[in-house]
């Protein structure tokens, strides 16, 4: 073997054990920011707004289960400070990849993320976040915030996931009210609890 | 003919509302639920030994009519207790650890919520399947309780409309996601590397 060779070969080699230090970038680009929610009387079917009088029904019925859902939200937002769906978020999200080795930057752009690229791109939609009512029968409400997102690893096909997390408390309406600081408490615990998932899901999707 | 053919059919899935519906919900065996908690080095763990803690035992959803009325059970084929339990095995087992009968770890707890919510709007409708369990985990060695914890795991996707297999899927999700959260719970991870041999 020629000895060119074998020092490119040397100097591959060396390069090759040098990677494992350096830090992979990760670009999140936020496509939507969503909006704070409560999702009560929207929750519930109207279903028989459907059936009485058909589309008509189904709007006059959707407009006032709104309201109603909107005198609620400003009830509980009387006693949040932040009740941004993206600052805690993506803040956790970051700190946590930062944790785990990763460069984050930030892109307002999804423009330059394509397919094939070998940085980590990661488009997040958030739809909405808040309080929703997860049970019908005790009509109790939970934290929550909807995402969906569009992994981009170098590979041809971005990998797309929807997620909806709830927090660990389930309480009624009226008893959330009267708790007063367990409303903020509850909704950036979920929001930070979702900004660390993804970022394990980003740690831990080839491991 | 076109009247009686379009009768029967309004006949059949009416009828098709008043009967039970069984589901065989289980974990999808294909899922990535690697997480954190392949760091810890691996454990022996028993298998799951949790109580049904639901409100409402008989089903885990109702069928409802066009009116959004309750017209017959949502049930699983096996135990909700089984199900749960064979997930999180499957999960810890995936992450390199050992599910055996003389274990290092027991787990004990409860299935406190496995529902299945169906929401009918104008053009769609959304199926909603959430789970929520409490984990005991308990050193043998010293038989104390070392971490304790809530986990959940819901889905939610909206189409057109969805019979069984809409909603198998949707509660096989659900599942899923449960245990996704068991294996990203970094305060367990914390509580298990502090396990002494």
């Amino acid at each position: 073997m020629p000895k060119n060779l074998i020092c490119l070969c040397l100097l591959i080699g060396l390069n090759t054990n040098a990677l494992p230090n350096e830090k992979q970038s990760v670009s999140l680009n936020l496509n939507n920011g969503g909006k704070f929610d409560v999702l009560y009387h929207r929750a519930e079917s109207a279903a028989t707004g459907i059936v009485l009088a058909g589309l008509i029904g189904y709007g006059i019925e959707e407009g006032i289960r709104g309201g109603k859902d909107g005198k609620k939200k400003d009830q509980l937002l009387s006693y949040i400070s932040d009740p941004s769906c993206k600052n805690i978020f993506l803040s956790s999200l970051a700190e946590k990849l930062k944790k785990e080795g990763y460069d984050v930057s930030n892109s307002q752009s999804s423009e330059n993320v394509k397919a094939g690229h070998d940085k980590l791109s990661l488009n997040i939609k958030i739809n909405s976040c808040g309080f929703k009512l997860v049970n019908t029968d005790s009509k109790q409400v939970s934290a929550f915030i909807d995402f969906k997102t569009i992994l981009y690893d170098g590979n041809k096909n971005p990998v797309k996931q929807k997620y909806i997390f709830f927090g660990k408390t389930k309480t009624p309406f009226e008893e959330l009210l009267q708790s007063k600081l367990s409303i903020e408490k509850e909704f950036s615990s979920v929001l930070k609890k979702a900004g660390k998932r993804l970022a394990n899901k980003i740690v831990y999707r080839k491991k | 003919m076109k009247r009686i053919i379009l009768l029967v059919s309004i006949l059949v899935i009416q009828a098709c509302a008043f009967t039970d519906a069984t589901l065989q919900v289980q974990h999808d065996e294909f899922s990535n639920f690697k997480g954190p908690i392949v760091e810890v080095n691996p454990l022996l763990f028993s298998s799951p030994a949790l109580v049904d803690n639901r409100d409402d035992i008989d089903r885990i959803g109702w069928k409802k009519n066009g009116f959004g009325m309750q017209t017959a059970d949502i049930t699983t084929a096996n135990p909700v207790v089984d199900i749960v339990s064979d997930s999180i095995r499957a999960g810890l087992i995936q992450n390199g650890h050992s599910v055996v009968d003389s274990s290092r770890v027991s787990i004990l707890g409860s299935v406190d919520r496995f529902w299945f919510e169906s929401d009918m709007n104008f053009w769609t409708v959304e199926f909603t399947g959430d789970i929520q369990c409490r984990l005991i985990f308990v050193d043998n060695n010293t038989k104390e309780e070392i971490y304790k914890s809530d986990y959940s795991g819901s889905y939610s996707e909206k189409s057109g409309g969805g019979l069984n297999k809409t909603w198998q899927r949707v509660m096989g999700k659900a599942v899923d996601n449960m245990v996704e959260d068991v294996m990203f719970d970094e305060e367990l991870v914390e509580a298990l590397s502090s396990l002494i041999d």
